[in-house]
């Protein structure tokens, strides 16, 4: 039973530290992208420790620098942020009854350590995966800000560092469990079908949300069984 | 970007989050809905993916 704790250990440590490493140049990028459009140095690194998610990060960054308002940037990201509202109600119960847990450990909901405690069966595997899981992305993800924000402003006008590809295939990877249920995976694929159709027509982070359309297939196979 | 955007955009994106843990306590859901939360959150997910791998 040790072994396997051990070998359940070491899997998940390498699975985080994968996470990590892309959350770490997805980090560099989003500082040095903010830093190298003029933004204070401050403004990506801030928003890194108290936001903390990255894709309405990059959204708001991406609105201002194009001109739009701030209150635009934050109803852009806050809309893409909607989405943790189901998330914490699918892993509330990983963080417990006590109160500093669950205030600490709301902060760091997100995608990836959603995926990571859905991705385990047993609750005390959930747990230690949400919260080692969490904590290295909130570590990896803020360092790495801060170095790619004061790269930016070293070097002017950075690259995009066209590390888009990484971020979906890691979250695919944390997937493939949830998806091998049947119905789960007939909901998720028509979900993506409705919010893939949606994307020319809505704001960024709506479409994402007409996915939960894809839960009625849910629903009726349910009642079939 | 101001510091107050920042700060509208922390605070709303932690109200989203604290809601659910909070939540679970004055709610007692049924197996069913537990089922559907964790279902949700896959398909979010995964259609997550699909737009930023696609779109």
């Amino acid at each position: 039973m040790r072994s396997t704790w051990r070998t359940l250990d070491a899997e998940l440590l390498r699975d985080v530290a994968a996470v990590a490493a892309v959350a770490a140049v997805s980090g560099a990028s989003f500082g040095a992208i903010s830093t190298g459009a003029g933004l204070p140095w401050w403004v990506p690194v801030v928003m890194s420790l108290l936001v903390f998610a990255g894709g309405s990060q990059f959204m708001a960054v991406g609105v201002v620098t194009a001109g739009g308002s701030p209150a635009a940037a934050v109803l852009a990201g806050l809309l893409l942020n909607v989405r943790h509202l189901p998330f914490g109600l699918a892993v509330g119960d990983v963080l417990g009854k006590g109160l500093l847990p669950r205030l600490v450990g709301s902060h760091l909901l997100i995608d990836e350590t959603t995926a990571f405690a859905l991705a385990q069966s047993d609750p005390r595997r959930a747990k230690a995966a949400y919260w080692s899981c969490g904590v290295a992305l909130f570590i990896a993800w803020n360092v790495a800000v801060v170095a790619g924000a004061l790269i930016g402003r070293n070097i002017g006008d950075p690259a995009a560092f066209g590390l888009d590809a990484a971020f979906p295939a890691a979250l695919l990877a944390l997937l493939l469990p949830a998806l091998k249920d049947k119905a789960t995976r007939h909901a998720a694929l028509l979900g993506a079908a409705l919010a893939l159709a949606a994307t020319p027509f809505l704001p960024a982070g709506v479409p994402v949300l007409l996915a939960l359309g894809g839960l009625l297939v849910t629903a009726r196979e349910g009642e079939k069984a | 970007m101001t510091l107050t955007a920042v700060l509208v955009l922390a605070a709303g994106t932690y109200a989203f989050r604290l809601a659910g843990p909070l939540l679970r306590d004055r709610l007692t859901l049924s197996d069913r809905v537990r089922l559907l939360m964790s279902t949700s959150a896959t398909v979010l997910l995964f259609a997550l993916v699909a737009t930023s791998s696609l779109t």
